[in-house]
């Protein structure tokens, strides 16, 4: 038994290029495996954790101004196990040294709070204490004592820096200004004590933010109408689920992408690999069939043959699991520092989990194992008295080729062309070896430059102007546009009523930004991800798609809108046109337009501003100190940060193009010597009839070539698909991404699929000049 | 009579690790056009290195091989393949027919390879096997693949049929019909055949027999009346 195993073992060396190969790629899947599952398990893990340790809220409500005492009354209601509030009010930051205008999230800490409990880095809140966010106190380079100027109701008030605060709901914190990656000098979240806030704001005993804990058997669904009656006297501004809280939604979604991911991508490569040893295995068991017929007539046993065989599938998942283990920590990190520049955590250490690397481990070896049974379950069949006779060749595929398709062609093409015809699975599988990275790496190549593409039309097309200004109240829109016509330096001015709205369609709820814009401005115009622009509606509504889908909405249905900042009477418009569009979006509808569809005029809070580029900073600088502008957004700084975003996820994404074509080369390479070895009598035997090794290297490239060609021909729609899927896997509740793929990228790729073939050649070119001819003469067929 | 093929002091070494193993130790011999040669020896003799030598798929250790005049050229791969191509026609004992072919195709593929080919129709049918043309060689008796193997031989027309012991795998009765093939292709196309074998009976069909022993020739006999193999004493 043990001579047999090593027989076994010195056997499958001499076939080793299929045995790295299958190691190599198994590796290429546990190493993507490994590496997102941890970064996805040291996220998770501290999510989960700090959302447990600090009592992140099951629900979150936002009213005008509600009584501390009457937090008893909501916590008496079924359902509710916990009710808590605070002060909150998003204020302007002023300090030395700042370029941009920055807004905080100022809250009120409450030093008993078990909801949404805020960490401060010390505990010295005196009077005109201020704690701030870690990214902006780094933006910012605070320290204690720094003096900062926040502009409170349209009041200027003088704090010091005291350290920093941080909160579960606020690990991606990016605030209403339009960013969509955290940016710490335009916002952040902000912390004084209640007393101090509640004098400024007029609130003393009262509280606007609260945080509400369900009772345990209980969900939103049983307590939402009871909730929601109970929070109307005090003005309700919002209420919104645990799973719809935008940063617990961002972090989920980002969670999510790294699953699918991170399992998709090494399954694919575990079927691939199951293919390579599966065949390897089965020319083995051809090969040993004299041998495991002799070894039957000894004595042994299927059970222990196959086993000698098992040996080899452990080995090969044990090196594979191995090897991508190794390499998975430094992607790992790589992935999970990217994350932290994204996500504000209170522990940021990595850490390797073991059983996440012996659930690689496992699913390599039960790949390979499946593998190598499935490659040499011959075994069962073979008998002793098979021992004394060669195999019987397999019968060989009928074929005749038409006479229009060999005219003219030399012995050599027809020759292979037989040959690519004769085992279609194993043609396909090199055609799929070629379609998959070449798609792949087409997409992956596109990414950068559709992202440029995308943040070019969203910037100079969709949202053109300089500067947007968001107003304290509600002003008449011609009046605002004359006020900022007035500004040194603004060449345009146009009035935009930008008013929360909740969206209702029968039980479904979604709050979201009705947009009331100008019919044919030049400013802010409605685009969609397919370079259309729309005009605002007279009539109804223009709906992003991700709005409709959540609220089950289709062209033509009606919805309604309830305002719940804006005093205006809940009304039931159409939805005229659903649009995708590329980054955040909401409704849209005519601002004129607003007296027959609200009946009231147009409550305009913000207004863009149109000026030379040049003079944009010195516009910004005059809005600085003033009090009646509660948030400046600059698009340019905006359209940086996506650039930040998306430059980040580059990196990773040609990470995964180049293993693409890796593991396409790992592929064609082993099915070509899988190919090459079957084929080494009928090479070999060419060679003796007067074949010259040129004439055989053209005959193999023609092969390959063909398969190269219908490769690409199946990458055109591959490369389709994975657009799709990319584009699926990007959508979230800020942006969709929708690719355009330019001929560069073609050309790149079929640029890296030609090498990667023509190595996989070369390597066949040269294993057929180690034919050794007199050795091919003794073998019986 | 100028010999068609002239073997000069052939030598061939084998490095087995540290073994040395001398296959051929100095051979010479001539080869004349159209005359049947039935190289014989036990096993180990050296004579399947002779002819591989011959054929051009093996190189000699030292020594020259002549054909037709004109030295082979070791170091050239690609003017042994052509000498190959359009001069000789290999018979082996495990009949090497490229499984993805017809037993047609088979033919067809050595005379789409030669300047001159032969029919190859023609020869499946000289060969008894004109209704087995569409059959894949897995589907023929393994005397009905070493036919086709001798007519995909001959359709080249080469000057030489190099046969490395062509009965081998055969029964007697297959072997015969194999051997009267070889035969016949001999005196009714005046092409030279040279045929290895171990087995002494197939010595009486040749014009000359080259005894091989220990990597040496031991004799050359000439065969005033060959007879046919028919008449073979199995």
């Amino acid at each position: 038994m043990k001579s047999f195993r090593k027989n076994v073992l010195r056997l499958a060396w001499q076939n080793k290029s299929s045995i790295i190969g299958s190691v190599a790629i198994i590796a290429i899947g546990i190493f993507v495996m490994v590496s997102m599952l941890d970064t996805l398990r040291n996220l998770t893990g501290q999510v989960f954790s700090y959302y447990e340790s600090y009592g992140l809220a099951d629900v979150f409500v936002n009213v005008r101004s509600m009584p501390s005492e009457d937090l008893k009354k909501l916590s008496a209601l079924d359902g509710i196990e916990a009710a808590e509030g605070r002060l909150s009010e998003d204020v302007r930051m002023l300090c030395e040294g700042q370029e941009e205008i920055s807004t905080v999230h100022l809250v009120s800490y409450m030093p008993d709070a078990s909801i949404n409990r805020l960490e401060l880095s010390s505990r010295a809140l005196a009077g005109d204490s201020l704690y701030i966010g870690r990214r902006m106190s780094e933006a910012y380079s605070f320290s204690k004592g720094t003096p900062i100027e926040l502009i409170i109701r349209g009041k200027s008030c003088s704090f010091s820096w005291e350290g920093t605060v941080s909160g579960p709901e606020y690990i991606y914190s990016v605030g209403g200004n339009g960013a969509l990656v955290p940016d710490g000098t335009i916002y952040d979240i902000a912390a004084v004590s209640y007393e101090r806030l509640a004098r400024l704001t007029g609130q003393e005993g009262c509280v606007n933010e609260i945080g509400i804990r369900i009772a345990p058997g209980w969900n939103y669904e049983d307590v939402r109408s009871e909730l929601n009656n109970a929070l109307e006297p005090y003005g309700l501004l919002s209420v919104t689920r645990q799973k719809d809280q935008s940063s617990v939604a961002m972090v989920r979604s980002e969670m999510n992408e790294l699953l699918g991911v991170g399992t998709a991508i090494p399954l694919l490569f575990m079927a691939i690999t199951v293919y390579m040893l599966c065949m390897s295995l089965k020319k083995m068991i051809e090969h040993d069939q004299t041998l495991i017929g002799s070894m039957k007539a000894f004595g042994m046993r299927n059970g222990e043959l196959i086993g000698a065989y098992m040996i080899e599938g452990v080995a090969i998942g044990a090196a594979g699991a191995l090897l991508g283990s190794m390499l998975a920590r430094p992607l790992g990190i790589f992935m999970f520092n990217l994350y932290l520049d994204f996500f504000t955590l209170p522990v940021t250490e990595y850490r390797d989990f073991m059983n996440t690397r012996l659930a690689g481990a496992a699913a390599a070896i039960a790949t390979s194992v499946l593998a190598v049974f499935l490659g040499c379950r011959e075994v069962l069949s073979i008998t002793p008295a098979m021992a004394m006779k060669s195999r019987s060749p397999e019968k060989a595929r009928q074929l005749r080729l038409p006479a229009f398709m060999t005219r003219g062609m030399d012995c050599f093409s027809k020759l292979a062309l037989r040959s690519m015809i004769r085992n279609p699975v194993r043609g396909f599988l090199v055609i799929l070896a070629v379609a998959f990275p070449f798609g792949l790496s087409v997409v992956l190549l596109s990414f950068s430059p559709a992202i440029d593409d995308l943040i070019q039309i969203q910037f100079d097309t969709v949202q053109s102007y300089d500067l947007m200004l968001s107003v304290d109240g509600w002003a008449d829109p011609h009046r605002l546009e004359h006020a900022g016509l007035q500004l040194e330096g603004a060449e345009q001015a146009e009035a935009v009523c930008s008013l929360p709205v909740e969206l209702k369609n029968g039980n479904l709820r979604e709050i979201t930004l009705l947009n009331g814009l100008r019919r044919g401005s030049e400013l802010w115009r409605i685009g969609d991800s397919y370079k259309v622009v729309h005009e605002p509606p007279t009539d109804g509504l223009i709906l992003n798609s991700r709005t409709a889908r959540d609220l089950h909405l289709s062209e033509g249905d009606w919805v309604e809108l309830s305002f719940p900042t804006a005093g205006i009477k809940d009304v039931r418009l159409r939805v005229n046109e659903i649009i995708e569009e590329i980054f955040a979006g909401g409704c849209y509808t005519d601002l004129e337009s607003f007296p027959s569809l609200f009946g009231t005029a147009p409550p305009a809070n913000t207004l863009l501003i149109k000026t030379d580029p040049e003079r944009a900073n010195g516009l910004k600088e005059q809005m600085r100190g003033t009090a009646s502008v509660s948030t400046i957004v600059d698009p340019r700084k905006i359209a940086g940060s996506y650039k930040e975003m998306f430059g980040s996820m580059t990196i990773m994404i040609d990470m995964f193009a180049v293993i693409g074509v890796i593991a396409g080369f790992l592929l064609i390479s082993n099915i070509s010597m899988i190919n090459i070895r079957e084929r080494f009598t009928e090479l070999g035997t060419l060679e003796v009839v007067g074949a010259r090794k040129s004439e055989l290297d053209w005959m193999l490239a023609l092969e390959i070539a063909v398969f190269f060609a219908l490769g690409l021909v199946l990458g055109l729609p591959t490369s389709e698909g994975i657009k799709k899927l990319l584009e699926y896997y990007m959508e979230s509740e800020s942006y969709s991404v929708k690719m355009t793929i330019p001929p560069s990228s073609y050309l790149i790729s079929l640029a890296m699929c030609a090498v990667m073939v023509w190595a996989a050649w070369k390597r066949e070119t040269k294993l057929i000049r180690s034919i050794a001819l007199t050795d091919i003469l003794k073998e019986r067929e | 009579m100028e010999p068609l093929i002239k073997a000069i002091d052939l030598k061939k070494d084998y490095e087995l690790g540290e073994v040395t193993v001398h296959a051929l130790k100095g051979v010479s011999f001539d080869i004349y056009r159209s005359e049947l040669v039935v190289v014989l020896g036990p096993s180990g003799s050296g004579k399947s290195t002779m002819l591989n030598i011959l054929g051009g798929i093996e190189t000699a250790s030292s020594g020259t091989v002549l054909y037709d005049g004109k030295a082979l050229d070791w170091s050239d791969r690609d003017s042994l393949s052509d000498y190959r191509r359009d001069h000789i026609g290999f018979v082996f004992q495990f009949y090497n027919l490229l499984p993805g072919l017809t037993a047609l195709e088979n033919i067809e593929i050595s005379g789409e390879l030669s300047k001159d080919p032969l029919d190859a129709s023609k020869l499946l049918g000289e060969v008894g096997l004109a209704d087995r043309a569409g059959h894949f060689p897995n589907r023929l008796s393994g005397g009905e693949q070493q036919r086709i193997a001798i007519a995909r031989a001959l359709c080249k027309n080469p000057e030489v049929l190099l046969c490395d012991e062509p009965t081998g795998a055969l029964d007697s009765k297959t072997g015969v019909q194999v051997l009267q093939l070889l035969f016949d292709f001999c005196r009714k196309y005046s092409k030279t055949v040279i045929i290895i074998t171990h087995n002494r009976s197939i010595a009486g069909i040749a014009d000359r027999v080259l005894h091989v022993r220990d990597g040496l020739i031991e004799r050359i006999e000439t065969n005033p009346h060959p007879v046919s193999p028919e008449e073979v004493e199995w």
